[in-house]
């Protein structure tokens, strides 16, 4: 039994990364177990449950097509505003990457800027531009072009904007990273052999951007499905989301063990998409995306 | 030709035109927002009414408001003092450390950013009723800084991710021999165990012996010489590197072939070689 401490001692390494450990067992790991026990619990009457197991709300959460419809238009709003966000975000990216303007250093920190302004505030915002006395409907009015100002708030479109409006950031960083990590001799050699710039960017960017395009792709998707600011301000009550219902049969119907196996759902939903990528695609990406 | 020339630079034209777009989608209900804090009129909305710092002045004077934006204060700095602390240690400990479970727990660290917040909200809430806590700044204070580890971590770890080279100049420089052998033992493990590439400078040609694969040999004119140890490191090389006659001595130690370096200084030879005073083994 060797008790000497080495350089790079793996216990040195347990040591260091000890506090963020045990703040993960407790305030994550922790929190996720206790729900998953919380969903075999039974529900007597608001506010108040008992320990008894039962499978009653996994039951009713399989057989209610309330609950598995919310969960298909969840997945579609998020993939519809993941797609969006993808392509929107790839232009920015790669004209970032691609432009010699001298003060690049400002689009990529006005980029950053956003994750310094309170996410419910920035959601708030847009009611200045699409309400009844927002920007948009003052100035169609004061020109004339309409006489009763158009509904432009809580609808599907205004909750996917608003989630557009709060992911792009993180689109456009994770496709910036990937192409920043593309060799650039690799398409001087295409063009040199041949390609035009299209064909250069088809053949050589594009493909070689993929892995950043793809993990913007899950983020956007995962975060946009688990929203749930974004639909209680910005959207009608027919526009809730997933996230929506768990806060209302929590926090309305004070339904905890429902409410707890809503979230497992959600966490595990998520979760199978999250598995599939790292699957083909690994955790580097997002790692990389993640950290700017 | 042209036409090639033309279709591409319309493409870099949309390009920047959708990206213009996307700047102003992002910023334009943040600059509204701004805009309308001036707004005269009690109700939030275009048109303006006037300009007026009224609100502003309200909010000075709201008790209720300005203890809540001291709240935020505090949990903020608190949170982003601990979690810079304890998130760049474990960074480090990612970075330059090998362990079993690395991997699941560079996971587990990035989770917080990629569960969202309504799970992580739903947990916490039903660990406390569980746990039948009350709810305490220590709890929001312990909650804020879980969900910013990850962000702390991940830039940390960029920050503190590896070099492919290692430089450093006469490592081993003014130790006596002990640490001289503790410091090149040290330099070749760290090559070798996190396959970098190490380039020292050096006054003793044994350093080279023992640790390097490659030499470079630098004259006081522009002349160099670059190769493996065992080409470059020759008698008449490094005579006529050191300006000094040397003296390559192989030998067996330990079950090796080894070779040492040995300069022949002229008082030594000036002495007549005789053995050195004092040295009753040989007299």
């Amino acid at each position: 039994m060797n008790n000497r401490w080495t350089l790079y001692d793996p216990r040195l390494a347990w040591m260091l990364i000890a506090p963020v450990l045990l703040l993960l067992i407790f305030f994550l790991v922790l929190p996720i177990a206790v729900m998953a026990a919380y969903t075999f619990f039974t529900f007597v009457t608001a506010g108040v449950e008992t320990s008894t197991l039962t499978t009653a709300n996994w039951q009713e959460f399989f057989t209610d097509s309330y609950y598995s419809g919310f969960l298909l238009k969840t997945l579609r709003v998020g993939a519809i505003t993941a797609l969006l966000c993808g392509v929107l975000g790839y232009f920015p990216a790669y004209f970032i990457w691609a432009t010699t303007f001298k003060h690049k250093w400002l689009l990529l920190l006005l980029l950053i800027v956003p994750f310094w302004i309170s996410f419910t505030i920035r959601t708030f915002s847009w009611i200045n531009i699409l309400g009844e006395q927002g920007v948009i409907n003052v100035a169609l009015l004061k020109l004339g072009i309409i006489s009763e100002p158009l509904p432009m708030l809580y609808n599907e479109g205004a909750v996917i904007l608003g989630l557009l409006h709060f992911l792009l950031p993180y689109m456009i960083l994770n496709v910036y990273v990937s192409l920043e990590g593309i060799d650039r001799t690799l398409i001087s050699a295409a063009r040199s052999m041949g390609c035009t710039s299209a064909q250069a960017f088809r053949e050589v960017t594009l493909p070689l951007s993929l892995p950043g395009l793809a993990a913007g792709l899950l983020l956007c998707f995962v975060l946009a499905a688990g929203s749930y600011v974004t639909p209680q301000l910005l959207g009608s009550g027919r526009d809730a989301l997933f996230g929506n219902l768990i806060y209302d049969t929590i926090m309305g119907e004070l339904n905890w063990p429902m409410g707890a196996t809503l979230s497992i759902v959600l966490f595990v939903v998520l979760g199978f998409f999250a598995a599939i990528y790292t699957r083909y695609m690994g955790m580097s990406q997002i790692v990389k995306g993640l950290g700017g | 030709m042209t036409a090639r020339k033309e279709e591409g630079r319309w493409a870099w034209r949309l390009t920047g035109f959708v990206t213009l777009c996307v700047y102003i989608f992002m910023f334009a209900p943040i600059l509204a927002t701004v805009i309308l804090s001036f707004n005269a009129s009690m109700f939030g909305g275009f048109p303006m009414t006037g300009f007026s710092l009224q609100w502003y002045a309200k909010l000075m004077n709201n008790d209720a408001v300005l203890s809540a934006f001291r709240t935020s204060l505090w949990i903020a700095l608190v949170t982003a003092a601990i979690t810079t602390a304890i998130g760049v240690v474990t960074a480090f400990a990612l970075v330059r450390f090998e362990f079993p479970g690395k991997q699941a727990l560079s996971t587990l660290v990035i989770l917080p950013a990629l569960v969202p917040e309504t799970i992580l909200g739903v947990g916490l809430l039903v660990l406390i009723k569980a746990a039948d806590q009350p709810r305490t700044m220590l709890l929001l204070v312990l909650g804020h800084i879980m969900l910013a580890v990850p962000y702390v971590v991940l830039i940390a770890q960029a920050l503190a991710g590896e070099t492919p080279i290692l430089l450093l100049d006469e490592p081993a420089a003014a130790l006596d021999l002990h640490h001289q052998d503790e410091v090149i033992a040290l330099i070749r493990s760290i090559a070798d165990s996190r396959r970098l590439a190490v380039l020292f400078t050096t006054h003793h040609p044994d350093h080279a012996f023992a640790i390097s694969d490659k030499v470079l040999l630098m004259h006081d004119d522009e002349r160099h010489l670059i190769g493996p140890t065992v080409e470059i490191m020759t008698e008449a090389h490094l005579a006529e590197l050191y300006k000094v006659p040397v003296r390559l001595l192989r030998f067996t130690a330990e079950g090796r072939e080894l070779t040492a370096f040995a300069p022949i200084f002229r008082s030594q030879v000036a002495r007549g070689g005789k053995p050195i005073p004092g040295d009753r083994h040989a007299e």
